[in-house]
Protein backbone atom coordinates (compact mmCIF):
# COMPACT_ATOMS: atom_id res chain seq x y z
CA UNK A 1 0.00 0.00 0.00
CA UNK A 2 0.97 3.63 -0.40
CA UNK A 3 2.57 5.23 2.61
CA UNK A 4 1.18 8.67 3.25
CA UNK A 5 2.92 11.16 5.46
CA UNK A 6 0.09 10.95 7.92
CA UNK A 7 0.65 7.25 8.50
CA UNK A 8 0.94 7.83 12.24
CA UNK A 9 -2.80 8.56 12.44
CA UNK A 10 -4.60 6.08 14.62
CA UNK A 11 -7.39 4.30 12.76
CA UNK A 12 -10.45 2.39 13.94
CA UNK A 13 -11.37 -0.15 11.24
CA UNK A 14 -14.01 -1.73 13.50
CA UNK A 15 -16.06 1.49 13.57
CA UNK A 16 -18.27 3.10 10.96
CA UNK A 17 -19.69 6.62 10.80
CA UNK A 18 -23.00 7.61 9.19
CA UNK A 19 -22.13 10.17 6.53
CA UNK A 20 -25.42 12.04 6.99
CA UNK A 21 -25.66 12.45 10.78
CA UNK A 22 -22.10 11.69 11.95
CA UNK A 23 -23.13 8.96 14.43
CA UNK A 24 -20.59 6.25 15.21
CA UNK A 25 -21.49 2.57 15.10
CA UNK A 26 -19.64 -0.71 15.42
CA UNK A 27 -19.07 -1.98 11.86
CA UNK A 28 -21.56 -4.85 11.40
CA UNK A 29 -20.71 -8.15 9.74
CA UNK A 30 -23.08 -8.39 6.82
CA UNK A 31 -23.95 -11.31 4.59
CA UNK A 32 -24.43 -10.88 0.86
CA UNK A 33 -27.58 -8.89 0.10
CA UNK A 34 -27.81 -7.46 3.62
CA UNK A 35 -27.68 -3.73 4.28
CA UNK A 36 -27.18 -1.70 7.43
CA UNK A 37 -29.01 1.57 8.05
CA UNK A 38 -28.32 4.29 10.57
CA UNK A 39 -30.73 4.08 13.50
CA UNK A 40 -30.73 7.85 13.95
CA UNK A 41 -31.29 9.29 10.46
CA UNK A 42 -32.15 6.25 8.34
CA UNK A 43 -29.30 6.60 5.85
CA UNK A 44 -27.72 3.40 4.56
CA UNK A 45 -24.33 2.89 6.21
CA UNK A 46 -21.37 2.58 3.83
CA UNK A 47 -20.65 -1.07 4.53
CA UNK A 48 -21.64 -4.43 3.14
CA UNK A 49 -20.52 -7.95 2.42
CA UNK A 50 -17.03 -8.25 0.88
CA UNK A 51 -17.13 -7.16 -2.77
CA UNK A 52 -17.87 -10.02 -5.16
CA UNK A 53 -15.04 -9.41 -7.64
CA UNK A 54 -15.96 -12.02 -10.29
CA UNK A 55 -19.49 -10.71 -10.53
CA UNK A 56 -18.30 -7.10 -10.58
CA UNK A 57 -15.72 -7.76 -13.31
CA UNK A 58 -18.21 -9.66 -15.47
CA UNK A 59 -20.72 -6.82 -15.23
CA UNK A 60 -18.08 -4.15 -15.89
CA UNK A 61 -16.72 -5.95 -18.97
CA UNK A 62 -20.26 -6.42 -20.30
CA UNK A 63 -20.92 -2.72 -19.66
CA UNK A 64 -17.88 -1.70 -21.71
CA UNK A 65 -19.03 -3.80 -24.67
CA UNK A 66 -22.65 -2.68 -24.49
CA UNK A 67 -21.53 0.93 -24.08
CA UNK A 68 -19.63 0.71 -27.39
CA UNK A 69 -22.78 -0.60 -29.07
CA UNK A 70 -24.86 2.19 -27.50
CA UNK A 71 -22.48 4.83 -28.82
CA UNK A 72 -21.78 3.35 -32.25
CA UNK A 73 -25.31 2.51 -33.37
CA UNK A 74 -28.09 5.06 -33.92
CA UNK A 75 -30.56 5.44 -31.07
CA UNK A 76 -33.48 6.55 -33.23
CA UNK A 77 -34.32 6.24 -36.94
CA UNK A 78 -36.83 8.62 -38.52
CA UNK A 79 -38.38 8.86 -41.94
CA UNK A 80 -40.67 11.45 -43.48
CA UNK A 81 -41.96 11.46 -47.09
CA UNK A 82 -39.30 9.07 -48.27
CA UNK A 83 -36.48 10.89 -46.55
CA UNK A 84 -34.55 9.12 -43.89
CA UNK A 85 -32.24 10.05 -41.04
CA UNK A 86 -30.83 8.59 -37.83
CA UNK A 87 -28.76 9.84 -34.93
CA UNK A 88 -26.38 8.42 -32.36
CA UNK A 89 -25.98 9.85 -28.87
CA UNK A 90 -22.66 11.31 -29.86
CA UNK A 91 -24.26 13.17 -32.79
CA UNK A 92 -26.87 14.60 -30.45
CA UNK A 93 -24.13 15.97 -28.18
CA UNK A 94 -22.52 17.54 -31.25
CA UNK A 95 -25.87 18.97 -32.39
CA UNK A 96 -25.88 21.06 -29.20
CA UNK A 97 -22.55 22.67 -30.02
CA UNK A 98 -24.12 25.31 -32.31
CA UNK A 99 -23.12 28.88 -31.42
CA UNK A 100 -22.96 29.41 -27.66
CA UNK A 101 -23.70 25.74 -27.06
CA UNK A 102 -20.05 24.63 -27.01
CA UNK A 103 -19.75 24.46 -23.18
CA UNK A 104 -22.99 22.50 -22.95
CA UNK A 105 -21.89 20.11 -25.70
CA UNK A 106 -18.64 19.54 -23.80
CA UNK A 107 -20.53 18.80 -20.59
CA UNK A 108 -22.89 16.41 -22.37
CA UNK A 109 -19.95 14.66 -24.05
CA UNK A 110 -18.36 14.21 -20.61
CA UNK A 111 -21.62 12.86 -19.20
CA UNK A 112 -21.94 10.44 -22.14
CA UNK A 113 -18.45 9.06 -21.59
CA UNK A 114 -18.56 8.97 -17.78
CA UNK A 115 -20.06 5.43 -17.72
CA UNK A 116 -17.32 4.13 -20.03
CA UNK A 117 -14.54 5.63 -17.90
CA UNK A 118 -16.22 4.22 -14.81
CA UNK A 119 -16.53 0.70 -16.24
CA UNK A 120 -12.92 0.72 -17.49
CA UNK A 121 -11.66 1.76 -14.05
CA UNK A 122 -13.73 -0.96 -12.40
CA UNK A 123 -12.31 -3.54 -14.84
CA UNK A 124 -8.79 -2.42 -13.97
CA UNK A 125 -9.35 -2.67 -10.21
CA UNK A 126 -11.27 -5.93 -10.29
CA UNK A 127 -9.03 -7.74 -12.79
CA UNK A 128 -6.06 -7.18 -10.48
CA UNK A 129 -8.11 -8.10 -7.42
CA UNK A 130 -9.04 -11.42 -9.05
CA UNK A 131 -5.41 -12.43 -9.49
CA UNK A 132 -4.79 -11.42 -5.87
CA UNK A 133 -2.90 -8.20 -6.51
CA UNK A 134 -3.53 -4.56 -5.71
CA UNK A 135 -3.98 -2.68 -8.98
CA UNK A 136 -1.42 0.08 -9.65
CA UNK A 137 -3.02 3.37 -8.65
CA UNK A 138 -5.68 1.49 -6.66
CA UNK A 139 -6.63 4.36 -4.34
CA UNK A 140 -6.83 7.02 -7.05
CA UNK A 141 -8.74 4.77 -9.48
CA UNK A 142 -11.27 3.72 -6.88
CA UNK A 143 -11.79 7.33 -5.80
CA UNK A 144 -12.31 8.44 -9.42
CA UNK A 145 -14.74 5.59 -10.12
CA UNK A 146 -16.82 6.50 -7.06
CA UNK A 147 -16.66 10.22 -7.93
CA UNK A 148 -17.98 9.61 -11.46
CA UNK A 149 -21.08 7.86 -10.16
CA UNK A 150 -23.49 10.86 -10.08
CA UNK A 151 -22.28 12.02 -13.51
CA UNK A 152 -23.14 8.80 -15.25
CA UNK A 153 -26.63 9.38 -16.65
CA UNK A 154 -27.42 6.32 -18.75
CA UNK A 155 -30.96 6.03 -17.42
CA UNK A 156 -31.60 9.72 -18.14
CA UNK A 157 -30.35 9.23 -21.72
CA UNK A 158 -32.68 6.25 -22.07
CA UNK A 159 -35.71 8.22 -20.90
CA UNK A 160 -34.62 11.18 -23.04
CA UNK A 161 -34.51 8.97 -26.14
CA UNK A 162 -38.00 7.65 -25.39
CA UNK A 163 -39.37 11.17 -24.92
CA UNK A 164 -37.73 12.30 -28.17
CA UNK A 165 -39.33 9.35 -29.99
CA UNK A 166 -42.79 10.22 -28.70
CA UNK A 167 -42.21 13.89 -29.47
CA UNK A 168 -41.34 13.17 -33.09
CA UNK A 169 -43.85 10.37 -33.66
CA UNK A 170 -46.71 12.80 -34.31
CA UNK A 171 -44.88 14.33 -37.30
CA UNK A 172 -42.97 11.41 -38.81
CA UNK A 173 -42.29 7.71 -38.65
CA UNK A 174 -40.00 6.77 -35.78
CA UNK A 175 -38.14 3.53 -35.09
CA UNK A 176 -35.95 2.44 -32.20
CA UNK A 177 -32.35 1.73 -33.20
CA UNK A 178 -29.80 -0.74 -31.84
CA UNK A 179 -28.40 2.10 -29.69
CA UNK A 180 -31.67 2.38 -27.78
CA UNK A 181 -31.72 -1.33 -26.91
CA UNK A 182 -28.09 -1.09 -25.89
CA UNK A 183 -28.95 1.84 -23.60
CA UNK A 184 -31.68 -0.24 -21.98
CA UNK A 185 -29.25 -3.14 -21.47
CA UNK A 186 -26.65 -0.75 -20.07
CA UNK A 187 -29.14 0.63 -17.54
CA UNK A 188 -29.79 -2.91 -16.37
CA UNK A 189 -26.09 -3.84 -16.17
CA UNK A 190 -25.24 -0.68 -14.21
CA UNK A 191 -28.14 -1.29 -11.86
CA UNK A 192 -26.87 -4.83 -11.18
CA UNK A 193 -23.34 -3.54 -10.63
CA UNK A 194 -24.42 -0.83 -8.17
CA UNK A 195 -26.44 -3.35 -6.17
CA UNK A 196 -23.05 -4.00 -4.56
CA UNK A 197 -21.42 -1.11 -2.75
CA UNK A 198 -18.14 -0.42 -4.56
CA UNK A 199 -16.79 1.26 -1.44
CA UNK A 200 -16.56 -2.17 0.21
CA UNK A 201 -13.63 -2.69 -2.15
CA UNK A 202 -11.62 -0.49 0.23
CA UNK A 203 -11.66 -3.36 2.73
CA UNK A 204 -10.16 -5.68 0.12
CA UNK A 205 -6.68 -7.02 0.89
CA UNK A 206 -4.44 -9.05 -1.41
CA UNK B 1 -35.36 13.92 19.36
CA UNK B 2 -32.07 12.62 20.60
CA UNK B 3 -32.56 9.72 22.99
CA UNK B 4 -30.07 8.78 25.70
CA UNK B 5 -29.46 5.50 23.87
CA UNK B 6 -28.41 7.30 20.69
CA UNK B 7 -24.88 6.49 19.58
CA UNK B 8 -22.27 9.24 20.04
CA UNK B 9 -21.29 11.48 17.16
CA UNK B 10 -17.86 11.28 15.56
CA UNK B 11 -17.00 14.87 16.40
CA UNK B 12 -17.82 14.23 20.08
CA UNK B 13 -15.44 11.26 20.07
CA UNK B 14 -12.74 13.26 18.29
CA UNK B 15 -12.65 10.93 15.28
CA UNK B 16 -13.44 11.58 11.63
CA UNK B 17 -14.53 9.22 8.85
CA UNK B 18 -12.76 9.55 5.50
CA UNK B 19 -15.26 10.87 2.92
CA UNK B 20 -13.80 8.60 0.25
CA UNK B 21 -13.10 5.24 1.85
CA UNK B 22 -15.11 5.59 5.11
CA UNK B 23 -12.14 4.60 7.32
CA UNK B 24 -12.49 6.10 10.81
CA UNK B 25 -9.34 7.97 11.94
CA UNK B 26 -8.20 10.09 14.84
CA UNK B 27 -8.56 13.72 13.92
CA UNK B 28 -6.36 16.13 15.74
CA UNK B 29 -4.98 18.42 13.08
CA UNK B 30 -6.56 19.90 9.99
CA UNK B 31 -4.16 18.87 7.26
CA UNK B 32 -4.39 15.12 7.95
CA UNK B 33 -4.78 12.67 5.14
CA UNK B 34 -6.49 9.32 5.31
CA UNK B 35 -3.82 6.62 5.76
CA UNK B 36 -5.74 4.19 3.53
CA UNK B 37 -6.74 6.25 0.48
CA UNK B 38 -4.85 9.54 0.81
CA UNK B 39 -7.91 11.80 0.73
CA UNK B 40 -7.90 14.87 2.95
CA UNK B 41 -9.82 14.36 6.18
CA UNK B 42 -12.48 16.89 7.08
CA UNK B 43 -14.81 17.04 10.04
CA UNK B 44 -17.26 18.84 7.77
CA UNK B 45 -17.12 19.79 4.10
CA UNK B 46 -15.16 23.04 3.73
CA UNK B 47 -17.28 26.22 3.62
CA UNK B 48 -20.23 23.97 2.93
CA UNK B 49 -23.06 26.45 3.45
CA UNK B 50 -21.35 29.31 1.59
CA UNK B 51 -20.57 27.12 -1.40
CA UNK B 52 -24.04 25.58 -1.48
CA UNK B 53 -25.67 28.99 -1.33
CA UNK B 54 -23.33 30.57 -3.90
CA UNK B 55 -23.90 27.79 -6.44
CA UNK B 56 -27.61 27.86 -5.75
CA UNK B 57 -27.82 31.62 -6.35
CA UNK B 58 -25.86 31.26 -9.60
CA UNK B 59 -28.29 28.55 -10.70
CA UNK B 60 -31.28 30.70 -9.72
CA UNK B 61 -30.00 33.61 -11.83
CA UNK B 62 -29.49 31.36 -14.86
CA UNK B 63 -32.90 29.77 -14.35
CA UNK B 64 -34.58 32.91 -15.71
CA UNK B 65 -32.97 32.92 -19.19
CA UNK B 66 -33.33 29.13 -19.22
CA UNK B 67 -37.10 29.54 -19.08
CA UNK B 68 -37.49 32.75 -21.08
CA UNK B 69 -35.18 32.03 -24.02
CA UNK B 70 -36.12 29.43 -26.64
CA UNK B 71 -34.64 25.98 -26.11
CA UNK B 72 -35.28 24.93 -29.70
CA UNK B 73 -36.00 26.60 -33.04
CA UNK B 74 -37.96 24.50 -35.49
CA UNK B 75 -38.47 25.52 -39.09
CA UNK B 76 -40.82 23.85 -41.52
CA UNK B 77 -41.32 24.93 -45.15
CA UNK B 78 -39.71 28.29 -44.48
CA UNK B 79 -41.81 28.91 -41.38
CA UNK B 80 -39.75 29.10 -38.17
CA UNK B 81 -41.05 28.79 -34.62
CA UNK B 82 -39.32 28.99 -31.27
CA UNK B 83 -40.24 26.84 -28.32
CA UNK B 84 -39.38 27.37 -24.69
CA UNK B 85 -39.45 24.71 -21.98
CA UNK B 86 -42.97 25.64 -20.90
CA UNK B 87 -44.36 25.96 -24.41
CA UNK B 88 -43.02 22.46 -25.13
CA UNK B 89 -44.93 21.11 -22.16
CA UNK B 90 -48.02 23.06 -23.25
CA UNK B 91 -47.85 21.63 -26.79
CA UNK B 92 -47.90 18.06 -25.46
CA UNK B 93 -50.70 18.92 -23.07
CA UNK B 94 -52.86 20.38 -25.83
CA UNK B 95 -52.39 17.43 -28.15
CA UNK B 96 -53.68 15.22 -25.35
CA UNK B 97 -50.38 13.50 -24.52
CA UNK B 98 -50.65 14.15 -20.80
CA UNK B 99 -48.24 11.43 -19.71
CA UNK B 100 -45.33 12.82 -21.69
CA UNK B 101 -46.26 16.41 -20.78
CA UNK B 102 -46.12 15.37 -17.14
CA UNK B 103 -42.70 13.68 -17.50
CA UNK B 104 -41.18 16.80 -19.10
CA UNK B 105 -42.92 19.10 -16.62
CA UNK B 106 -41.57 17.05 -13.71
CA UNK B 107 -38.01 16.87 -15.05
CA UNK B 108 -37.69 20.45 -16.30
CA UNK B 109 -39.86 22.53 -13.95
CA UNK B 110 -40.76 20.66 -10.77
CA UNK B 111 -37.36 19.10 -10.04
CA UNK B 112 -35.32 22.34 -10.43
CA UNK B 113 -37.85 24.26 -8.31
CA UNK B 114 -37.89 21.55 -5.62
CA UNK B 115 -34.10 21.68 -5.56
CA UNK B 116 -34.05 25.48 -5.15
CA UNK B 117 -36.60 25.44 -2.34
CA UNK B 118 -35.20 22.38 -0.57
CA UNK B 119 -31.55 23.45 -0.63
CA UNK B 120 -32.45 26.99 0.40
CA UNK B 121 -34.51 25.62 3.28
CA UNK B 122 -31.72 23.24 4.34
CA UNK B 123 -29.07 25.98 4.30
CA UNK B 124 -31.33 28.35 6.24
CA UNK B 125 -31.97 25.70 8.91
CA UNK B 126 -28.34 24.59 9.07
CA UNK B 127 -27.33 28.12 10.05
CA UNK B 128 -29.58 27.83 13.10
CA UNK B 129 -29.77 24.11 13.82
CA UNK B 130 -32.94 22.99 15.52
CA UNK B 131 -33.70 19.60 16.97
CA UNK B 132 -37.16 19.30 15.51
CA UNK B 133 -37.43 17.74 12.06
CA UNK B 134 -33.77 16.81 11.71
CA UNK B 135 -34.55 13.33 10.46
CA UNK B 136 -37.04 14.76 7.95
CA UNK B 137 -34.55 17.35 6.71
CA UNK B 138 -31.95 14.60 6.22
CA UNK B 139 -34.53 12.67 4.18
CA UNK B 140 -35.24 15.82 2.16
CA UNK B 141 -31.53 16.07 1.37
CA UNK B 142 -31.52 12.46 0.19
CA UNK B 143 -34.44 13.24 -2.12
CA UNK B 144 -32.58 16.27 -3.55
CA UNK B 145 -29.48 14.13 -4.12
CA UNK B 146 -31.53 11.45 -5.83
CA UNK B 147 -33.61 13.60 -8.17
CA UNK B 148 -30.65 15.81 -9.14
CA UNK B 149 -29.63 14.49 -12.51
CA UNK B 150 -33.06 13.69 -13.96
CA UNK B 151 -33.36 17.31 -15.09
CA UNK B 152 -30.74 16.58 -17.75
CA UNK B 153 -33.61 14.90 -19.61
CA UNK B 154 -34.58 18.00 -21.58
CA UNK B 155 -31.00 18.57 -22.72
CA UNK B 156 -30.79 15.02 -24.09
CA UNK B 157 -34.19 15.37 -25.82
CA UNK B 158 -33.22 18.66 -27.51
CA UNK B 159 -29.86 17.19 -28.59
CA UNK B 160 -31.48 14.11 -30.11
CA UNK B 161 -34.26 16.01 -31.89
CA UNK B 162 -31.79 18.52 -33.34
CA UNK B 163 -29.49 15.72 -34.51
CA UNK B 164 -32.42 13.92 -36.16
CA UNK B 165 -34.55 16.59 -37.80
CA UNK B 166 -32.29 17.93 -40.53
CA UNK B 167 -34.31 17.93 -43.73
CA UNK B 168 -33.70 21.51 -44.84
CA UNK B 169 -37.03 22.58 -46.37
CA UNK B 170 -39.15 19.74 -45.04
CA UNK B 171 -38.18 20.62 -41.50
CA UNK B 172 -35.15 21.27 -39.35
CA UNK B 173 -34.43 21.96 -35.69
CA UNK B 174 -31.68 23.92 -34.02
CA UNK B 175 -30.87 24.23 -30.32
CA UNK B 176 -31.69 27.63 -28.82
CA UNK B 177 -29.73 29.55 -26.17
CA UNK B 178 -32.23 28.56 -23.47
CA UNK B 179 -31.01 24.97 -23.39
CA UNK B 180 -27.43 26.09 -22.65
CA UNK B 181 -28.65 28.04 -19.62
CA UNK B 182 -30.85 25.14 -18.59
CA UNK B 183 -27.92 22.70 -18.74
CA UNK B 184 -25.89 25.10 -16.61
CA UNK B 185 -28.72 25.28 -14.05
CA UNK B 186 -28.82 21.48 -13.76
CA UNK B 187 -25.05 21.18 -13.33
CA UNK B 188 -24.87 24.06 -10.83
CA UNK B 189 -27.69 22.66 -8.69
CA UNK B 190 -26.02 19.24 -8.71
CA UNK B 191 -22.76 20.83 -7.52
CA UNK B 192 -24.70 22.85 -4.96
CA UNK B 193 -26.34 19.72 -3.55
CA UNK B 194 -23.02 17.91 -3.35
CA UNK B 195 -21.37 20.82 -1.48
CA UNK B 196 -24.03 20.70 1.22
CA UNK B 197 -22.93 18.72 4.26
CA UNK B 198 -25.96 16.95 5.80
CA UNK B 199 -24.03 16.51 9.06
CA UNK B 200 -24.59 20.22 9.64
CA UNK B 201 -28.29 19.41 10.15
CA UNK B 202 -27.27 17.43 13.24
CA UNK B 203 -24.70 19.85 14.64
CA UNK B 204 -25.22 22.37 17.40
CA UNK B 205 -27.44 20.11 19.50
CA UNK B 206 -25.81 21.24 22.71
CA UNK B 207 -26.91 24.81 22.09
CA UNK B 208 -30.60 24.18 22.53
Amino acid sequence: MVNWEADHLKTYPHLIVCKHCDRVFRRPDLARGQRATCTVCGQGLPCGAPFHCERGLALSLASVLVFLLAMYYPVIHISIRGRYNDATLWQSAMALSHGIGAPLATAVAFILFAPLMQSLMQCWLLAFALIGKTAPGFALTLRCAAWLRPWSMIEVCLLGALVAMIKLSSYMEVQAGVGLWALAALTLLNGLFWAQNIKTLWEWKP
Amino acid sequence: MSQPSDPPSASDLGVVACDECTLVCDAHDHASRCPRCGARLHHRKIASLDRTLALLCAALVLYLPANLLPVMRTSQLGHASDSTILSGVQAFWQTGEWGIALVIFLASVVIPCVKFLALGWLVWHARKPRRRGRRERTQLYRVVEFIGYWSMLDVIVVGLVCALVRFKLLGSSEPGPGIVFFGAVVILTMLSASSFDPRLIWDGEKND
